[in-house]
């Protein structure tokens, strides 16, 4: 079953391009990262999807049209957590569980769960960013929402409050709710979600299943005093594909039946001896990064 | 309907400033009515046979008196219950949670209306008050009572809805409020006496929007002013009843329209 399709969703704020025809399929079950640097599209996507923006173009279901008011099916967090300071947390519980017309019964459970149970009846001027958060979930927990949305859950928090949360959101995601989850923290988004939606410069740039963005390379990782002398040489050894340097050390992608020896060889016989060649386990930061590479060369050349 | 005005009394009974502006309407109303007796006993001479606290004329100046209270209360009320949402950006929490935006306008109408209702009342329980205190015979013509009954009620809904719309619009009290301010009290009556009715002459200039709601209650004696003037140099002080009616609900009507059309095409 297909918990969301959007066909062809476009934005702009004036002459700023912020979504551009965006097609996302999710189904039951998935938990979606939504990835992208700072202005890429996320938070209007999200906001798009729960009704808050109106789209210049396109369209989007929810639930294969189930439901007449399929928010009411969605519990969401849009970026910073919003609530009735001057009221209790209890109250702003009850206040959402009255517009989703669910009874309150559940209700101190869900505050249990997320560990707000002992402040609950306070004010929530005086929660701390990382409680204001917690019961940002809590509301969003109310009502058994068929999907959950949270749109950089971990932001503005300090270590502690981002673990209590992160573990928060593992918990859930481990109950198989289907979640879309916008975030910069791609190893957060690695651990947790089982599919994801790269958007850059308000484009969708790439989606699928993790693993398949994770899919092995032949990758590298070299340390060299010099640098930039490294990067020169490079591309002239003959099974070279890519490379980046992230100001620490140079990954290099090189060819299948290319493999460390080799390059070694290639870089000792250009007086280049490098402290560190280890082959490397690819990670979702490095997917991300080499998308948004590609993404930019492909944009400069058009 | 009732689902809609529990979320809105939920949401307000823990606000400080909603309290403050419905309570400080409700103690200023019989507070206003008293000090207005006193001024009017002491400045009367006791000679001249003029009763102002007799019923039903009495229903006119206690209307009339209400009419300066509401006219900043009910406003800051109805811009508070707006802004309030905007400032904590619960508007587009509620609209994620759930609530559709026409369920969001017409909860605050609804509790706007509630509000305005027991103020109402309130207006009338004042006056039988204020009549016997002061020593008027208590004479209730159903008519008369229903009549200034509904125009309070449509006045203080009308500055209530007013405030609502420009905070929809506005988004912040204080910058709403000025605005509202000085467009109602400087603006609006400037234009009016000074370009308008110098243009078109008449009565014309009466109907804009601020003296409209204003004249549902107006000033209660301008029917022995006017029996001062020479006929040759008569003008209308205040629009008849009926026209102040009905020129309010023209303009609650488009403002209904305005908010409805934000409501509806806005990004929040």
């Amino acid at each position: 079953m297909y918990i969301l399709k959007t066909n062809g969703l476009t934005k702009h704020y004036g002459r700023v391009r912020a979504l551009e025809n965006l097609n996302l399929e999710l189904k039951k079950g998935e938990v979606l990262g939504l990835l992208g640097p700072n202005g890429s599209g996320k938070t209007t996507t999200l906001s798009i999807l729960l009704g808050i923006i109106k789209p210049d173009l396109g369209s989007y279901l929810w639930f294969e049209g189930k439901y007449d008011r399929p928010l009411l099916k969605v519990g969401s967090i849009l970026e910073t957590p919003n609530h009735y300071t001057y009221l209790s947390g209890w109250d702003n519980l009850r206040i959402i569980a009255h517009i989703k017309k669910v009874p309150e019964t559940g209700l101190m459970e869900i505050a249990d769960q997320v560990g707000l149970k002992g402040r609950i009846y306070s004010r929530v001027s005086t929660y701390s960013l990382g409680m204001r958060q917690r019961l940002a979930i809590a509301c969003s927990l109310i009502g058994g929402p068929e999907l959950l949305i949270f749109d950089e859950p971990t932001n503005g928090l300090d270590p502690q409050g981002i673990a209590e949360v992160r573990e928060l959101i593992n918990e859930i995601a481990g109950t198989g709710k289907t979640i879309i989850m916008a975030s910069h923290i791609l190893s957060e988004v690695e651990k947790i979600c089982s599919h994801t939606a790269v958007l850059n410069n308000g484009r969708l740039i790439a989606s699928g299943p993790v693993g398949q963005l994770l899919k092995q390379t032949n990758s590298y990782l070299l340390a060299y005093r010099d640098a930039e002398k490294l990067q020169e040489v490079l591309p002239d050894f003959d099974g070279y594909v890519s490379h980046h340097y992230d100001g620490e050390a140079v990954h290099t992608e090189l060819e299948e039946n290319f493999d460390g020896s080799d390059l070694n060889a290639y870089l000792h016989g250009r007086g280049i001896s490098v402290s560190t060649i280890a082959f490397k386990e690819k990670r979702l930061e490095d997917a991300f990064m080499e998308m948004l590479t590609k993404d930019r060369n492909s944009s400069s050349l058009a | 309907m009732k689902h809609l005005l529990q979320l809105e009394w939920m949401k307000y009974r823990g606000n400080k400033t909603m309290v403050i502006f419905f309570l400080a309407t409700v103690i200023l109303y019989p507070i206003g009515l008293l000090l207005t007796h006193t001024f009017l006993t002491s400045v009367i001479p006791e000679d001249i046979p003029v009763d102002l606290f007799k019923f039903p004329e009495i229903w006119a100046l206690t209307g009339y008196v209400v009419n300066w209270i509401s006219y900043i209360f009910i406003v800051l009320m109805g811009m508070q219950m707006i802004t309030l949402e905007y400032s904590g950006k619960t508007l587009r929490q509620n609209l994620i949670t759930g609530l559709t935006r026409a369920e969001f306008l017409l909860s605050k109408v609804l509790f706007l209306a509630v509000a305005c209702l027991v103020l109402t009342l309130w207006f009338g329980i004042a006056t039988l008050l204020l009549g016997l205190y002061a020593g008027s015979e208590i004479q209730l013509e159903l008519s008369e009572v229903l009549k200034y009954l509904f125009l309070h009620f449509l006045m203080v809904f009308a500055y209530g809805f007013v405030g609502l719309v420009i905070g929809l619009v506005f988004k912040v009290l204080a910058l709403s409020f000025i605005l509202f301010f000085i467009y109602a009290s400087f603006i609006e009556p400037a234009f009016a006496h000074l370009v308008h009715n110098n243009i078109f002459g008449g009565s014309s200039y009466l109907y804009y929007p601020a003296n409209s709601f204003k004249d549902l209650l107006p000033f209660p004696y301008y029917v022995h002013i006017s029996e001062m003037i020479e006929p040759e140099d008569q003008i209308q002080f205040a629009l008849s009843n009926n026209h102040a009616i009905i020129a309010s609900l023209i303009y609650l009507g488009l403002l209904g329209f305005l908010a409805w059309r934000k409501m509806q095409r806005s990004n929040f």
